[in-house]
């Protein structure tokens, strides 16, 4: 056991020290370190949202016509919808499926367009060029409008919204990895291990990909925030999440009927996503300023 | 340089190509009851046969598929399942009004992007540059729906200053005859002398055009930006400075000459990215273009109509990335 541990120190004390360096120059950007703890109380709220929620009740299907649409008082500390509903409870709510999808969206899509883009960038020849034909396809169309199209074929719920979103984001990881894997491959560490006979499958997962990884981890930070503003877009025109699901952009959607008499109501959810989103955009310029070679020098 | 034209030019040729396929199977293939849509809700079963026959749905898919590209040659893009009208007519219908909106709000993205991005390179690292970097990020975090909403709640809602939406008041549509020259008001009511008629559609552009421009404003700062830092190192911008020439000769002849290039070809980008996706702002704004018609159509799942526009944007999409990458390669700068 003892050797073991000691083994696992070993690999793994560099990658720590490497990452307390990189966290450490993140910090030195205040923007960012501000982030990092708006997104970590974002964090905390989406899992404990129904438990910290002042009306758990809200967040899905109950109705209080009594109370409906009223402004930000101390009971709803931001109003009420157009059912009773409490906007604040339903908005922690949201927290939580936005977050989860967008981590879920970019995970996914991340890992995908890594597999394709190493075997891309790896395997070389006609596999190459197929496959990057198809990542220019799904790149031609304007991002959102596939989006769309997908999510129309599919059906108008979140789930499909999902996938919908899975099968058009991924192209740009593809690419980002058949790139660096390219130049990978052509580094001494790699012929070396050519040359002592490793296998290819091996040398492309433990070789190549993970030093390929810095890219895909700038692009993943970037899109966490554009994630959640394309499935608010999807929800907002009525083929994302469905009522009387918490969903930000659906709650704007819903709330623009009210929108001159009742501000609030529309001004709150999208608030949510600014802060989020806008959170994510900055942390994603730290890390881009970390990680990327190009922006370390100046 | 030639061969890499012809190089970008065949590769958007196979692009093309398997974006019609791709919008091929998601109006032909994969819906199951295309016949039965198109026939409508309560179309009886001899009904629903002869559509299906009319639409050519009883061929073999490749045969579907050859008939369905011979369309596109004619610029056939199918018909709307709810209305049974052409698809390309309605675009048509719509493409000068998202034309129009889109040309200016970019105008407006190039102009406020090269000052602010000139702004904020000049006081790099100071209180005016966070402040200009900032709110580029702010913006682009924002949703474009939700923005025109709370532009529309300050502007009409609290200061009834501009319109709530549509391209011009209803009593000015019923009271005067609309000139069509070119299809954008504004150019038309110019070239008709009808000032009033300018005022109008102006006042309704306000708000549409500003929320469009977030993005080519964020795009085009965030460009000139770090092209100009790179510039202002060099030894000819020194150089300028030490003849004592003015900051404004230095900055606008000498360092925006340098930098038009990456600038240009964000704006481009911007277009074609605007172009494609004013749907959100359109239908917020009731802006009668190609957005509002995908929004509509999305709301009746109306497929044809759905893709058809989507292939159409596609198109412009990919023509315009392929414009912006010839002109990005024709810098001789630029190695290829």
């Amino acid at each position: 056991m003892e050797s073991f541990f000691e083994k696992m120190k070993k690999s793994f004390l560099p990658k720590y020290k490497e990452f307390r360096l990189s966290l450490h120059l993140m910090n030195r950007n205040k923007l960012s370190q501000l982030s990092m703890i708006i997104l970590i109380i974002l964090v905390v709220a989406a899992i404990l949202a129904p438990y910290i929620a002042p009306y758990p009740g809200d967040i899905y299907g109950e109705v209080h016509m009594g109370s409906a649409l009223q402004p930000p008082s101390k009971d709803h500390i931001l109003g009420t919808d157009e059912v009773g509903r409490d906007i604040f409870s339903r908005l922690l709510q949201g927290t939580r499926i936005s977050l989860a999808c967008s981590i879920i969206i970019v995970l996914i899509c991340a890992v995908f367009g890594a597999i394709l883009g190493a075997a891309a960038g790896t395997l070389g020849r006609w596999i190459d060029d197929v496959l990057m034909r198809i990542t220019d396809i799904f790149m031609a169309f304007p991002p959102l409008l596939l989006t769309i199209a997908f999510s129309a074929l599919l059906g108008a719920s979140l789930k499909n919204a999902i996938i919908a979103m899975m099968l058009t984001w991924w192209p740009p990881y593809a690419r980002l990895m058949r790139n660096s894997a390219l130049t990978i491959r052509e580094r001494p560490y790699v012929k070396a291990a050519e040359a002592i006979g490793t296998k290819k499958l091996r040398i492309t997962v433990k070789h190549i990909m993970p030093n390929c990884i810095a890219p895909l981890i700038i692009q993943a930070s970037m899109d966490m925030g554009a994630v959640i503003l394309s499935l608010a877009s999807l929800s907002f025109l009525g083929l994302g999440a469905q009522s009387p699901q918490p969903e930000w952009g659906l709650m704007i959607s819903t709330s623009r009927a009210y929108f001159l008499n009742c501000p609030w109501y529309s001004i709150f959810p999208g608030l949510a996503i600014v802060i989020t989103v806008l959170a994510m955009n900055l942390i994603g310029d730290g890390l881009r300023e970390v990680l990327d070679p190009k922006t370390k020098k100046n | 340089m030639y061969k890499y034209i012809l190089k970008r030019v065949l590769l958007s040729i196979i692009v093309l190509f398997g974006i019609i396929l791709i919008s091929f199977c998601i109006t032909r293939v994969i819906p199951t009851d295309v016949a039965a849509k198109w026939a409508g809700p309560k179309a009886t079963a001899e009904q629903v046969a002869a559509a299906r026959v009319e639409l050519g749905l009883d061929l073999p898919y490749h045969q579907q598929f050859f008939n369905y590209c011979g369309d596109l040659l004619h610029f056939d893009l199918g018909k709307s399942y709810i209305t049974h009208r052409p698809v390309t007519t309605e675009i048509m219908n719509g493409l000068m009004a998202t034309v129009e909106l889109v040309i200016l709000a970019d105008l407006l993205g190039l102009i406020a992007g090269v000052f602010l991005g000139m702004y904020s390179a000049k006081h790099k690292n100071k209180f005016i540059d966070y402040i200009c970097r900032f709110s580029s990020i702010t913006f682009v975090s924002m949703p474009s729906f939700w923005l025109g909403l709370a532009l529309q709640l300050i502007f009409f809602g609290i200061l009834s200053l501009l319109p709530l939406g549509g391209r011009i008041s209803t009593a000015f549509a019923v009271l005067h005859q609309l000139p069509d020259i070119t299809g954008m008001l504004l150019l038309d009511s110019l070239l008709t002398g009808n000032f009033m008629l300018f005022a109008d559609a102006l006042k309704h552009l306000i708000l549409p055009v500003i929320v469009v421009s977030i993005y080519p404003t964020g795009l085009v700062l965030r460009q000139t930006r770090s092209a100009l830092l790179e510039i202002l190192n060099e030894d000819y911008m020194t150089a300028a400075k030490s003849y004592g020439l003015k900051d404004r000769v230095v900055y606008w002849r000498y360092a925006l000459k340098n930098c038009i290039g990456p600038t240009i070809t964000a704006i481009t980008y911007a277009f074609a990215y605007t172009l494609t996706n004013t749907c959100l702002v359109e239908a917020i704004f009731s802006w009668p273009g190609i957005g509002k018609y995908i929004a509509n159509a999305v709301t009746n799942y109306d497929f044809p109509a759905i893709m058809g526009t989507t292939l159409f944007t596609a198109l412009v999409y990919v023509i315009f990335n392929l414009v912006a990458d010839i002109i990005a390669a024709s810098d001789p700068r630029v190695r290829m």
